[in-house]
C-alpha cells in the first residue's frame, strides 16, 4: 500500500455546489483539511452533511466545484477512500451475512475476478475481530441491533485499508459500548496519520472526539481545529435562525431562476 | 409418424420412460435416437426456468419486478419494428404476414435486447427529467410502446389479432428450433452471471460501495434488462410473457425463504424452477393420460410455483432479529 | 363529430369508452398518489381466475339466463378474485417482508396461470364454454350495447357517490396521513375503501378496456392533471376530463384511420396514444410547471438579470460623469458583451423606460432610469454585505456566487437588511451604498 504523501491536505474541496431537484443543498463550499485529523462535519437537519460526503465520494452529481484527496482527483485515489454509510441506507433483508459484507473491503483490491482467497477471509475475521463481531460472522445482516450493524460496516472499511474515511453519522442509535468501540478504533486510524471525516449530531460529544470540525448549514460557517472553531459564536450561526434570511432567499432566487412561479 | 414414447403415461411411468431413455442416449447416442415432444417441451421449460430463476434472482432483489412486467409487453413493438424494418430492408416490403414464424432468431434477439433497452431508458428519462414517480413511469411507457405496436401491426398486417400466443404461448406447437435458441439464451445468461457475478452482487447489495469501486450501476440496471428481454423472446413462444414473469419472480421468492447466501439462493431458485417444469410436464402427461384432459402445462407449473411458495412461506419461519 | 353521439351504431362504443375511461381515470388519481399505479396491471390479471371459475359455475347451475346476470356473474367473481389477490398482497408485503414489485408480479402472474389451468381443464369437457371464456378473456373490446351502458353509468354513480360521501377522510389520508390519525380516523379502513372503489372500477372496466388499456388509464391521466393543479378535487376532476377526452378522440380517430385505411383499427391503443398527448402536453404547456412555460421564464429572468447588469453600470458610470448622457462606444467598453447582444440589450432597456435615444449611438438615461438604477445598486451592495459581513462569504467571491440572489430583492427583503446591517453606507469593496432617497445620480 503506498504511504500517503506529507504536505498535501486530505481533502481540499472549492466552490461546491449540489442541488437536489434544482433546490441548493450545499453551495459555495470551500474547505481544506490537512492528514490525520478526526474530523466532526456538523450541522442543522437537511443542512447538507451527508451530501458533502456523498459529493466528495462522487455519488451524488455536483452542479459545479472541484475536489482534490491527497491533491488528486477522485478516480485515481478511490482506493484510498472508504465510505460507511447511514443505516437507512442499507437494504438489511438482503442475503449476506456479516463476513460476506466485511469481505466486500477487499473487492477493490482483487477486482471483478479474482478469487477469494483464505488470506482474504484471513483479514476479514481480523476486522471482525477489532469490532468485536467474530461471533456474528455466519448472521444475516438483519439479525443484528443496531450497534452490530454499525460495527459490521465499520469492519468493511477498516478491510479496505484506505487513507481517508467517511461516516455518515455512525452513532446514531447505537449503544454506549458500540460508540467507544467506534471511537476508539476511529481514534487508532487518526494516530496512523489517517484522515477520518464523521456526520455527527451529538453537540456535547464534540470536544471530546474530534480535533477538527466542519460547521455546515447549507453554506460553510466554519471550518478549522475544534478548539479555535467549535465556539458558542460559530454554533450559533450554524443552528440559529440568523441565517434564515440567506436560506429563503438562496431558496426563492433558485425556484425563479428555474422558471417557476414564486 | 413415430408414436411419442410418452403416451399413455401415468405420472410416475412418465419418470420410468423418461429416465430409460436417457440410458439409451448414453448408450446409443444422439444419431440413433429422437427427441419426443415432451422431452422437448421438458428441456425448453428447464432451459428457460434456470435462466429466469437466475435473471429473477437479481431483479427480485433489486426491486425491478415490475419492469419486468413492463418489458414483457413491450417487446411486443420491438419485435414488430424488427420484423417491418427486416421486410423493408430485405424482404419483400408489400406483403408482411405475421402468420408465419419471424425470419430469424438472431432478429429476434436483438429486437428484444433493443426493447429492454429502450423501456430502461424512456423510464429513467420520465423519472428524471420529468420527475414521475418511478411506478407511473413504469406504466406510462409499457402502455405507451404497447399501443404503438398494436397499431403498427394492425397498419400492416390488417389484423389486430396478437393475442393469444403473445400471452399464453404454446408449448404444445415447439419446434427443435425453438431449443436450440432457447439453450443459447441459456449458455449466455450462465456466461454473464459467471463472469460478472461480483458486479452483480455488489451493485444490487450496495450501489454507493459500487460506485466508488468504479462499477457502474447504470451498466449493470441495463444489462440486466437487456437479459430479462432476451429471455422473454426466448420464453414467449413457450410459456407466454406473463407466465415468464412467475418463472422470473416465483423462485427467487422460495430460494430466499430458504437461506441467506445469495448464491446457494441463485442456486436454489434454478432447482426450484427446473424441477418444477419437470414435475409440470410429468403432471400433465399424467392428467392427459389418465383423465383425458389437455392442461396448459406452463399454467400448472406457475401453479406448483404458488403453492410451494404458499407452503414455504407457512413452514419456514424467519428467527427475528 | 355528433355523429358519434347520434348514430345508434356509435353511440353505445363511445359513450361507453367515454364513460369507462372517465371512470379508470378518476379512479386511477387515487392509485397515483398512494403510489400504487401498477395495482392496475396485478387486478386487471388477477380477476381472470374468478371470471373462469364464475362463468364456470353459472353455466352449471344457470341453463339459461337474461343477459344483464350473465354481465354480472363474471363481475362478482373477478371482484373477489381481485380482493384475495389484493389480499395476498397485502400480506406479502406486511407480514412476510416481500417488495411490492414482487408481490404484485407473483400475484399477477400466479393468479393468471391458475386461470390457464382451469380453462385449459376445461377445454374438453365444456368446448362451447371454453371458446366464449378464450373471447372473453382474450378478445378485443367488447361490442357494447345500451344495457351495458346503463348497468356502467350506474355503477359508475355508485362510486362517485362513495367517494363524495367519504371525500374528507379520503383527503386527509392520503394528504396527511399522520394528522388523520390524531384526529381520529382510521386509515387502514380508508385505505380499504380505496382498494374497493379501485377494484370495482378495474372489475367493471376491464371487459371493455382490456388489461393494458386499463393500466393506461389508471395512469395517464391521473399524472397529467398533476401538472396543472394540487388539490384533490380538481385532480379528480381534470383527470376524469382528461380521460373522458382521451376515450372520445381515441374512438374517433380510430374510426377516421378505419375508414381512411380501409382496415379496422383496435380503439384501444388509440386511446393510449391520446392519453399519452395529453400527458406530453401537459408537461409542455401547463402553466406553472410546464416545462415550455417555465423555459419562457426562466429566459425573461435572465434577461431581467442582465438588463439589470447594464442598468446598473450605466448609472455607475453616469454617476461618474455627473451626466445622463453616454455614446454607444462607452457603454460597450463599460459591459462585456456581443455588439448584437448589446444592441437587443439597450432595446429591451429603453422599452423599459430607462433610457432614451438623443442620436445617432448616442443615449441619455431617463429619470426613471436614474432612480432604478440607484435602487438596484443599493440593493445589491446591500447584498453584498449581507453576505461578507454577515454570512461570512468571502470578499473575492461575491460577485460572481451572489448573482442570481441579487435580481430578487424585494422592498421586505431591503427593510430587513437595512435593520440586519445597521444601514451601511459602503459595500465590501468599499464603494458606497446610495441611500433611500437623494439626488438620483448620487450616491
Amino acid at each position: 500500500m503506498v504511504e500517503p504523501v506529507l504536505n498535501v491536505s486530505a481533502l481540499k474541496v472549492s466552490g461546491l455546489t449540489v442541488h437536489y431537484h434544482e433546490i441548493p443543498v450545499l453551495w459555495d463550499i470551500d474547505l481544506e483539511i490537512p492528514q490525520g485529523k478526526f474530523v466532526g462535519v456538523l450541522g442543522p437537519n437537511g443542512a447538507g452533511k451527508s451530501t458533502l460526503l456523498k459529493a466528495i465520494l462522487g455519488i451524488v452529481p455536483t452542479v459545479s466545484g472541484s475536489i482534490w484527496i491527497e491533491g488528486k482527483q477522485l478516480v485515481e485515489v478511490r482506493r484510498r477512500t472508504a465510505y460507511v454509510p447511514q443505516r437507512e441506507a442499507v437494504d438489511w433483508d438482503f442475503p449476506i451475512t456479516v463476513k460476506q459484507l466485511v469481505l466486500m473491503g477487499r473487492y477493490p483490491f482483487l477486482g471483478a475476478f479474482r478469487r477469494v482467497t483464505k488470506k482474504d477471509h484471513q483479514m476479514a475475521y481480523e476486522c471482525l475481530e477489532k469490532v468485536g463481531m467474530h461471533e456474528y460472522a455466519d448472521r444475516q445482516i438483519s439479525q443484528l441491533s443496531g450497534g452490530q450493524q454499525q460495527r459490521a460496516f465499520l469492519a468493511r472499511a477498516l478491510l479496505q485499508d484506505a487513507d481517508i474515511y467517511f461516516l455518515d453519522e455512525p452513532l446514531a442509535g447505537v449503544d454506549h459500548a458500540t460508540e467507544l468501540v467506534v471511537i476508539e478504533l476511529l481514534s487508532e486510524l487518526v494516530k496512523r496519520q489517517k484522515t477520518v471525516l464523521m456526520v455527527h449530531h451529538d453537540l456535547n460529544s464534540v470536544e471530546k472526539y474530534f480535533n477538527w470540525v466542519v460547521l455546515l448549514n447549507v453554506r460553510l460557517v466554519a471550518s478549522g481545529p475544534e478548539e479555535s472553531t467549535f465556539t458558542d459564536q460559530n454554533i450559533q450561526k450554524t443552528y440559529g435562525k440568523n441565517f434564515a434570511l440567506f436560506d429563503e432567499t438562496l431558496k426563492r432566487s433558485r425556484t425563479i431562476a428555474e422558471g417557476y412561479n414564486d | 409418424m413415430t408414436q411419442n414414447p410418452y403416451w399413455g403415461s401415468d405420472f410416475f411411468s412418465f419418470f420410468a420412460i423418461l429416465f430409460s431413455r436417457v440410458q439409451e442416449f448414453f448408450v446409443l447416442g444422439p444419431s440413433q435416437m429422437q427427441l419426443a415432444s415432451d422431452e422437448l417441451q421438458l428441456f425448453v421449460l428447464t432451459l428457460i426456468s434456470i435462466s429466469s430463476a437466475l435473471i429473477g434472482t437479481f431483479l427480485v432483489l433489486r426491486k425491478m419486478a415490475m419492469l419486468a412486467n413492463a418489458l414483457s409487453h413491450t417487446i411486443l413493438p420491438g419485435v414488430v419494428f424488427a420484423y417491418l424494418g427486416y421486410h423493408y430492408f430485405y424482404a419483400s416490403p408489400n406483403e408482411i404476414d405475421f402468420s408465419h414464424l419471424l425470419p430469424s432468431d438472431s432478429l429476434l434477439v436483438v429486437a428484444g435486447l433493443a426493447s429492454g433497452l429502450v423501456t430502461a431508458y424512456l423510464t429513467q428519462t420520465l423519472v428524471q427529467h420529468l420527475h414521475q414517480a418511478e411506478d407511473a413511469s413504469i406504466g406510462m411507457v409499457f402502455t405507451f410502446l404497447f399501443a404503438i405496436g398494436i397499431i403498427l401491426v394492425t397498419a400492416f398486417t390488417k389484423s389486430s389479432h396478437v393475442g393469444a400466443e403473445l400471452l399464453m404461448g404454446n408449448v404444445d406447437a415447439l419446434h427443435r428450433a425453438d431449443l436450440s435458441l432457447i439453450f443459447w439464451i441459456f449458455v449466455a445468461n450462465l456466461t454473464i452471471f459467471a463472469l460478472l457475478w461480483r458486479p452483480f452482487f455488489v451493485s444490487t447489495f450496495d450501489p454507493l460501495f459500487s460506485s466508488m469501486c468504479g462499477i457502474s450501476n447504470a451498466a449493470i440496471g441495463y444489462l440486466l434488462m437487456g437479459q430479462v428481454a432476451v429471455c422473454a423472446i426466448g420464453a414467449f413462444r413457450a410459456v407466454g410473457v406473463l407466465l415468464f414473469l412467475a418463472f422470473l419472480v416465483t423462485p427467487p421468492l422460495i430460494a430466499r425463504k430458504c437461506t441467506h447466501n445469495l448464491k446457494v439462493m441463485a442456486g436454489f431458485a434454478c432447482l426450484v424452477g427446473a424441477l418444477s417444469s419437470l414435475i409440470g410436464v410429468a403432471f400433465s402427461r399424467h392428467l392427459l393420460s389418465v383423465y383425458a384432459l389437455p392442461c396448459s402445462t406452463s399454467g400448472l407449473i406457475v401453479t406448483l410455483l404458488a403453492i410451494v411458495y404458499g407452503f414455504s412461506l407457512a413452514i419456514i419461519s424467519r428467527p427475528r432479529a | 363529430m355528433i355523429e358519434f353521439f347520434t348514430d345508434p351504431v356509435l353511440f353505445a362504443p363511445t359513450i361507453g369508452s367515454m364513460l369507462m375511461c372517465c371512470l379508470a381515470a378518476f379512479v386511477g388519481t387515487f392509485a397515483v398518489l398512494k403510489r400504487q399505479s401498477l395495482v392496475g396491471e396485478t387486478l386487471s390479471h388477477a380477476c381472470y381466475p374468478g371470471v373462469v371459475l364464475a362463468l364456470l359455475l353459472s353455466k352449471l347451475f344457470f341453463e339459461v339466463a337474461p343477459d344483464a346476470f350473465l354481465m354480472l356473474v363474471p363481475m362478482i367473481g373477478a371482484s373477489l378474485s381481485c380482493l384475495l389477490g389484493m389480499y395476498l398482497v397485502q400480506i406479502l408485503t406486511l407480514r412476510f417482508k416481500v417488495t411490492q414489485d414482487s408481490a404484485l408480479c407473483f400475484v399477477l402472474a400466479s393468479f393468471f396461470g391458475l386461470a390457464l389451468v382451469v380453462l385449459s381443464l376445461l377445454q374438453s369437457p365444456f368446448p362451447t364454454l371454453y371458446k366464449e371464456l378464450q373471447s372473453y378473456l382474450f378478445g378485443q373490446a367488447a361490442t357494447q350495447t345500451n344495457i351495458h351502458i346503463v348497468v356502467y353509468a350506474i355503477l359508475s354513480l355508485l362510486i362517485l357517490s362513495t367517494t363524495i360521501l367519504f371525500f374528507r377522510p379520503i383527503k386527509t389520508v392520503i394528504f396527511d396521513p399522520n394528522f388523520a390519525k390524531t384526529i381520529g380516523i382510521n386509515c387502514e379502513s380508508v385505505h380499504l375503501l380505496l382498494l374497493g372503489i379501485i377494484v370495482s372500477s378495474v372489475v367493471i372496466g376491464i371487459r371493455s378496456l382490456g388489461v393494458v388499456l386499463m393500466s393506461a388509464m389508471l395512469i395517464f391521466p391521473a399524472v397529467s392533471c398533476r401538472f396543472w393543479t394540487v388539490r384533490l378535487e380538481f385532480l379528480l376532476f381534470f383527470s376524469a376530463l382528461f380521460g373522458t377526452i382521451s376515450g372520445f378522440f381515441g374512438v374517433y380517430f380510430s374510426h377516421q384511420m378505419s375508414m381512411i385505411t380501409e382496415v379496422s383499427f383496435p380503439t384501444g391503443p388509440m386511446i393510449v396514444v391520446i392519453a399519452s398527448l395529453i400527458f406530453f402536453l401537459s408537461s409542455m404547456l401547463a402553466p406553472q410547471k410546464g416545462i415550455l412555460f417555465r423555459a419562457i421564464r426562466r429566459v425573461k429572468f435572465w434577461s431581467q438579470c442582465q438588463q439589470e447588469n447594464l442598468l446598473k453600470a450605466l448609472w455607475k458610470r453616469c454617476s461618474q460623469k455627473r451626466s445622463p448622457a453616454i455614446s454607444r462606444n462607452e457603454i460597450q467598453h463599460l459591459f462585456q458583451a456581443k455588439p448584437y447582444k448589446l444592441t437587443l440589450l439597450l432595446s429591451a432597456i429603453r422599452r423599459r423606460g430607462w433610457i432614451k435615444v438623443t442620436g445617432i449611438d448616442t443615449y441619455e438615461m431617463t429619470a426613471f432610469g436614474m432612480l432604478w438604477g440607484r435602487k438596484i445598486l443599493r440593493l445589491h451592495r446591500l447584498w453584498e454585505v449581507y453576505l461578507v459581513e454577515y454570512c461570512g462569504v468571502g470578499k473575492d467571491r461575491v460577485h460572481p456566487s451572489a448573482e442570481e440572489m441579487e435580481h430578487i430583492i424585494t422592498k421586505e427583503i431591503e427593510n430587513e437588511l437595512v435593520v440586519l446591517l445597521d444601514d451601511p453606507h459602503v459595500d465590501p469593496h468599499h464603494q458606497p451604498i446610495p441611500t433611500g432617497e437623494g439626488n438620483l445620480l448620487l450616491p
